[in-house]
């Protein structure tokens, strides 16, 4: 008798086991499961066995920086290091030619990783302290304002308060973030979301530049002004791993002073950039400059100086 | 007593696991060998979410797979550590949903009960299960369901195979305290069945 028998030598034991019986999954359950494995597979090699030129950014000096990726061998060896760039001649741009030895998906895997492990929060509302700066399109006389801000997010999202310089607006009506095609009108539907990479990506690609933001500015607003748990923050820094197209920047510094590793995305009608800090998996920083026809220029700044649950306003 | 036994090929989908680090195109074999087992995995605990939580364990399991070490254990076992995570999101969600609260356990013996009762399970052998410690509980059924060893199942629960096989050592006494025969007949009334049997005894 075998530890496993002994330790199921109870009266009903073959019952029990017998209740647990199933059929055998569908085909098209395996199928599908298959096909997602295939999938980020693929995308795994191609971005790990090629080698990517990562366009750092400007050093204060003007000097660029290239940098080759050669993934493969830093990846197997599960070496996990990220790039510095001298941005603002703040942070460690003495290492001009270091070797950049992690992509962008495996950053972001790494960043879902440490997402994940965090503990879900809960309150009235979810308050976000951020900073928006506009500059506007580089056909018009150029504006350029910036405001701060705390915005209160209710559960059912019909209204939003915002506080500046000690007073409270509220504005009321029905307020909805977005992925895809999909409106999340409350938080209970930012819950509904799938956690799937797969199932992300797919929501994401259904409309490529919803509302004229990419699938990437999409991902990067849920994760930057929402209360969205661990489980799908974790996802859709999966899901911005399989997106084609992003790719790692390095260390910099965002406009509040803060440490975070870079990434840019270039999309059809924009070119976006976050700032993740991938200690806390926290966003700090997310801009879009338009690229193409009247608004080319046209560039929109958030950086998120904080984000966390509250029970009151102010 | 003798110790668990490996389950046949154990160490070929070890060896598959510890390759797909270095080329991920070797996963897909964990995939058609091991989405059989997990689909009941989640079909016994979450039926209607069945399909879709084996992809998400996949995925999940695909991208975590730097983190399998088979110094410190079977596939198998850590298959199902990555499988019972995946649940257990589930079971979260799904309660964040209903509730707005956050959960604070994610014991999916609601949907075990249901297939319980749908087999017919003696209500008495319900009952049981039911008073058992959660965490025992899963063990037992991880042992009894999904054919894990006790030191698999300790994997899969994140434990030293030690205390799995000490709480299992007290699942089964406390089974075998409230099913025993015996106390049927002195405890509870009997069925017509067990009387049946006491007489032709």
């Amino acid at each position: 008798m075998t530890q496993r028998d002994e330790l199921l030598d109870f009266p009903g034991s073959e019952a029990l086991h017998a209740a647990g019986r199933v059929e055998h999954p569908a085909p098209r359950a395996v199928a599908q499961a298959l096909a997602a494995v295939e999938a980020a597979a693929r995308q795994e090699t191609a971005q790990h066995t090629v080698a990517l030129p990562v366009r750092r950014r400007s050093s204060a000096h003007g000097r660029r920086i290239l940098a080759t990726v050669l993934a493969t061998a830093a990846v197997a060896a599960g070496v996990v290091v990220y790039g510095t760039t001298g941005s603002g001649g703040r942070s460690g741009g003495h290492a001009p030619q270091q070797a950049q030895a992690v992509t962008a998906a495996a950053f972001l895997d790494h960043t879902a990783d440490v997402a994940y492990a965090k503990s879900a929060s809960s309150g009235r509302y979810w308050k976000v302290r951020k900073q928006v700066r506009h500059t506007g399109a580089k056909s018009a006389p150029r504006t350029d304002n910036s405001s701060t801000a705390d915005y209160y997010y209710a559960r059912s999202m019909n209204a939003v308060h915002v506080v500046v310089g000690g007073q409270t607006h509220t504005k009321a009506g029905a307020f909805a973030w977005g992925l895809g095609p999909k409106e999340l009108h409350s938080w209970s539907d930012l819950n509904r979301l799938p956690v799937a990479p797969a199932q992300l990506v797919s929501l994401m690609n259904s409309s490529k530049e919803y509302a004229g933001r990419s699938a990437f500015l999409q991902a990067g607003t849920l994760l930057g002004e929402t209360p969205a748990r661990p489980d799908l923050r974790a996802g859709l820094y999966r899901a911005l791993a399989r997106l084609h197209g992003v790719e790692l920047v390095g260390t910099v510094k965002d406009s509040a002073g803060r440490s975070g590793t870079e990434l840019v995305f270039t999309g059809a009608l924009s070119t976006d950039r976050m700032v993740i800090d991938p200690r806390t998996s926290v966003l700090l920083e997310i801009t879009s400059v338009s690229t193409k026809g009247r608004d080319r220029g046209e560039t929109t700044r958030v950086t998120y100086l904080s984000s966390g649950p509250a029970d009151k306003i102010g | 007593m003798e110790p668990d036994h490996e389950h046949q090929g154990s160490g070929d989908s070890d060896a598959l696991l510890t390759r797909a680090v270095g080329d991920p195109a070797v996963f897909t074999s964990l995939v058609e060998q091991f989405s059989p087992v997990l689909h009941g995995y989640f079909v016994r605990r979450a039926p209607g979410a069945a399909d879709d939580l084996l992809s998400e364990a996949w995925l999940q399991a695909f991208v975590a797979r730097r983190t399998f070490d088979a110094s410190r254990g079977s596939a198998r076992g850590w298959l199902f550590g990555v499988a019972r995570n995946v649940l257990a999101g589930h079971i979260r969600r799904a309660r964040r949903v209903a509730t707005t609260a956050e959960p604070a356990e994610v014991d999916p013996w609601q949907a075990v009960d249901q297939r319980l009762d749908a087999a017919a399970l003696a209500p008495e052998l319900r009952r049981a299960l039911a008073d058992l410690p959660a965490e025992e509980r899963e063990l037992l059924l991880l042992v009894s369901w999904e054919q894990l060893t006790p030191t698999e199942a300790a994997a899969a629960v994140g434990i030293p195979a030690g205390t799995a096989r000490s709480r299992l050592h007290r699942a089964r006494g406390r089974l075998r305290a409230r099913l025993s025969p015996e106390r049927h007949l002195t405890l509870t009334p009997a069925t017509p069945a067990r009387m049946d049997r006491k007489e032709s005894a």
